[in-house]
């Protein structure tokens, strides 16, 4: 018993970790499943946890804060949803590139609301009740976005644009939704990463993590909202796990996985027509 | 005999090209109206003005009374239009069934949130769109593949699950795109025989079709069309003894007849 | 009136980093429609190589230019062939081609922090002509006028190539439809090596310079030119290699102006403005043409 509760105390960090990096990668799933790539998940974490982050520090309740947050990650993503919307999916995967580095310049020089250069110290750390319990609200919000006709809409449209407005299906009005789920889950994948680092800074929200998210999402499979979380959960503890075996070698390691993913498993790990197209292999024979 | 779907002096050019020229005709309601022509003619791309996904350059189109050469594709289908593809273009990783309740998107009563909280009513509702799914399906013979990956399937069997994606809109105007493209004189006939009930049971359909066999049994009126314009208009008899017609489809007659003989 | 000029000097001699650079990335974001998260590792790669040639080998300045020229093309072949041919025989798209060079990213500037032991090294005097040509009426460091006269000589002969060579025409050919080229008899095979291999010596190039004139071999030399660079390319036009010059330039010369007279924290700030403010209004950049290549 007394090995378990050890065994828990040594990789709580490491759960608690990939838990929000699943954060991370659904808020970017939420735009990929429409069809885009679009790095803007780090600019609205950046937004939730600056924001959450200084409400923290001001005394308010835990409830408030998450809100607050990801309605703050909604609205600005609906804000970025106006102007990129215009433009073709490749042109809007590298202006969200673009928009990651202005956020860090924005961040550097705003001290009065992120600490600038020095960053914001987080004087709580995150409570795993709160975690696991909005965790498991987001999955339940999502395998119902799935199963919803805004989901059969996004499927269609994701796969083939002028057949989706053919059968009905509002584009840009599908598009937009995305977006703004995919702020309110950023704001608080921000909010969440603050908690848990107890520290942020320009940095916090830039260049890495947005390249891990999206690897994470596409490892998982961003075809079914089980991926993401899957591909976090990976990229969380791959690293970890290899650096037991081949210390100094993780991030080396999780490139090569996504290498490997790519060349073999291009849509993921959790793939819903892969899993059909065996199925129906197996019922031939 | 009113119009269902009107075409008036309907021109679109690409750069230099026109892809349609001056283009009226009109398909009446309730009958089945074949779009002809050889190949290049300009069929696809009146079947996109129409479906809204290419807007004319000038001229107006009217379905069902309503003008819909500036509306979007969504809101075209919100009226009422329904459309299949000249190559089948069914969705990656649907089965059959899911394909046409897909189709059925336009025809849903419960709000967005509604379907997402999965209230009762949106339940019911999934549940109807699945069980008439699987009937339309059973319409045109593929109820037995319904929880089948629809890519999985031979092409003519995707291409009857297309029309049944397109009838699950519950359209009044349905576009067929080469229906019988990569069938066999079986499967044609009982194609173009679903198509004489659908009419007989209220709807108008118009179809592109190559098959003059198909054309003249199953198509109650034709228009023919060539570069773009309409070259012929009328009954699919009247149109195929047309000189230009004929020219169009088998070239002029001097021609053939200046070619040493093989006999 | 000499800061200013000094000044110029700076942000040209900056500039034409980005600009070598973007002309490297560009090279492959116009031909294959790759847009290359791994294209600034090719540059850290071959300041890394170069040092290491020159160090252990004691080589002059122009062998060591070989030694990152070298080591940028090899290392760009490799990336391409393990990543992303497998990828064109499946036709994956641009997201496909993307995260699989998020992939080498990854490997390539950990193994980089691995070479420097996670520190910024330098080259040693001795190995590069630290001297000012002159010191009057401004200081003019030789550095920065070989990195200002590589830019344009790179430029012209890369826009004759392109432009007026058949291996130019080849090149585009390929990167516009490769199944029609070699139905025109261009062997599609060998014209993408060599395009890969040629992005990564002009980006190994830019690596090696910029290396060189700010003292640090380390992962973040790749990063900072890659995402200037990108810029360069992007505000220039990735269509004509000379659009990418002049933004390069442009870039380099507003960057320090701006750290200059306005802010040195808002420096970055003002580039990546123009960035985005070029995407979202003119994609094609000050020079380009109209006309995604992969639409």
């Amino acid at each position: 018993m007394e090995f378990l509760s050890d065994l828990w105390a040594v990789n709580r960090i490491t759960v608690a970790y990939a838990m929000v990096n699943a954060f991370f990668a659904l808020s970017c799933y939420a735009v990929l499943q429409a069809g885009f790539l679009s790095f803007s998940t780090v600019t609205f974490a950046a937004i939730g946890g600056f924001l959450g982050a200084q409400m923290v520090i001001h005394g308010y309740a835990l409830p408030l804060v998450f809100l607050a947050s990801g309605v703050a990650g909604t609205v600005s993503a609906l804000l970025v949803a106006l102007v990129f919307l215009r433009l073709s999916s490749h042109w809007m995967a590298l202006a969200s590139l673009a928009l990651v580095l202005i956020t860090r310049v924005v961040v550097l020089n705003a001290p009065a609301l992120t600490g600038g250069v020095m960053g914001l110290s987080v004087p709580m750390a995150l409570p795993m009740e709160w975690l696991t319990a909005l965790l498991a609200i987001a999955m339940i919000c999502f395998w119902a976005l799935y199963n919803s006709w805004f989901g059969i809409a996004s499927r269609v449209l994701r796969e083939d644009p002028s057949v989706a407005a053919c059968m009905g299906v509002d584009l840009r009005k599908v598009q937009f939704t995305a977006f703004g789920i995919s702020g309110f889950v950023g704001g608080l994948a921000g909010v969440l990463l603050a908690l848990l680092l107890q520290y942020i800074s320009p940095d916090t929200y830039f260049i890495s993590i947005a390249f891990t998210m999206i690897a994470a999402t596409v490892l998982g499979g961003s075809h079914h909202w089980l991926g993401p979380i899957l591909g976090a959960a990976v990229y969380t503890v791959l690293p970890i796990a290899s650096q037991a075996v081949l210390p100094h070698v993780q991030d080396v390691a999780a490139g090569v996985v996504l290498l490997l993913i790519m060349i073999f498993l291009p849509r993921g790990l959790i793939d819903p027509r892969a899993f059909r197209l065996r199925r129906a292999a197996r019922g031939a024979k | 005999m009113t119009a269902m779907l009107e075409l008036d002096q309907v021109s679109l050019h690409f750069g230099g090209v026109r892809a349609v020229d001056n283009l009226s005709f009109t398909a009446p309601k309730g009958m089945v109206t074949g779009l002809m022509g050889p190949n290049g003619a300009g069929k696809t791309t009146v079947i996109n003005l129409i479906s809204g996904l290419l807007h004319p350059d000038v001229g107006s189109i009217k379905m069902n009374g309503h003008e819909v050469s500036r509306m979007k594709p969504h809101q075209i289908a919100a009226l009422g239009l329904a459309r299949t593809y000249q190559n089948v273009r069914l969705i990656p990783g649907l089965t059959a069934l899911e394909q046409v309740v897909a189709g059925s998107y336009v025809r849903r009563q419960t709000s967005m949130l509604a379907s997402f909280l999965h209230t009762p009513g949106a339940r019911r509702e999934m549940k109807a769109m699945r069980e008439r799914a699987l009937h339309l399906l059973d319409r045109v013979g593929m109820a037995d593949a319904a929880d089948v990956l629809a890519e999985t399937l031979s092409y003519g069997d995707q291409r009857r699950i297309e029309i049944a994606r397109a009838l699950g809109a519950d359209p009044v105007l349905l576009l067929l795109d080469e229906p019988t493209a990569g069938m066999n004189p079986q499967e044609s006939a009982a194609i173009g025989r679903l198509v004489h009930k659908l009419r007989d049971e209220g709807l108008t359909i118009m179809m592109v079709e190559h098959n003059m066999r198909l054309v003249v049994d199953f198509c109650d009126t034709v228009v023919v069309v060539n570069f773009g314009q309409k070259i012929a208009e009328g009954t699919p008899k009247e149109c195929i003894q047309q000189p230009q017609v004929q020219e169009a489809y088998f070239g002029k007659r001097r021609h053939a007849d200046s070619l040493p003989s093989l006999g | 009136m000499e800061l200013f000029a000094s000044q110029l000097l700076n942000g040209l001699s900056l500039g034409s980093l980005y600009a070598l650079f973007g002309i490297g990335f560009g090279l492959v974001f116009a031909t294959m429609g790759i847009l290359n998260a791994a294209q600034g590792c090719y540059a850290t790669w071959a300041a890394i190589i170069a040092l290491a040639a020159a160090e252990s080998l004691g080589l002059p300045f122009p062998l060591i230019i070989l030694a990152a020229v070298l080591g940028g093309g090899v290392v760009a072949i490799g990336v391409d062939q393990l990543g992303f041919q497998p990828l064109r025989a499946r036709k994956v798209d641009m997201l496909g081609a993307l995260i699989t060079s998020i992939a080498f990213w990854m490997i390539l500037d950990s193994l980089a922090g691995f070479a420097t032991g996670q520190q910024s090294l330098s080259f040693p005097a001795w190995s590069y002509p630290g001297y000012m040509l002159t010191t009057n009426p401004i200081p003019l460091p030789a550095m920065q006028i070989i990195s200002i006269s590589t830019l344009i000589v790179i430029t012209v002969a890369m826009h004759y190539m392109i432009a007026h060579t058949r291996l130019g025409s080849a090149i585009r050919a390929v990167g516009w439809n490769p199944v029609a080229a070699s139905l025109g008899g261009v062997n599609s095979r060998t014209i993408i090596l060599l395009t890969a291999a040629l992005a990564g010596a002009i980006s190994g190039l830019a690596g090696l310079l910029g290396g060189v004139l700010t003292s640090n071999v380390s992962f973040t030399l790749g990063q900072s030119l890659m995402l200037k660079g990108f810029a360069a390319v992007v505000v220039g036009g990735y269509t004509d290699v000379r659009g990418t010059a002049i933004a390069g330039l442009l870039l380099g010369v507003l960057e320090v102006f701006c750290g200059q007279y306005i802010s040195t924290a808002l420096r970055d700030g003002f580039t990546y403005s123009l960035l985005l403010l070029f995407l979202l209004v003119r994609p094609q950049g000050l020079f380009g043409s109209r006309g995604f290549i992969r639409a």
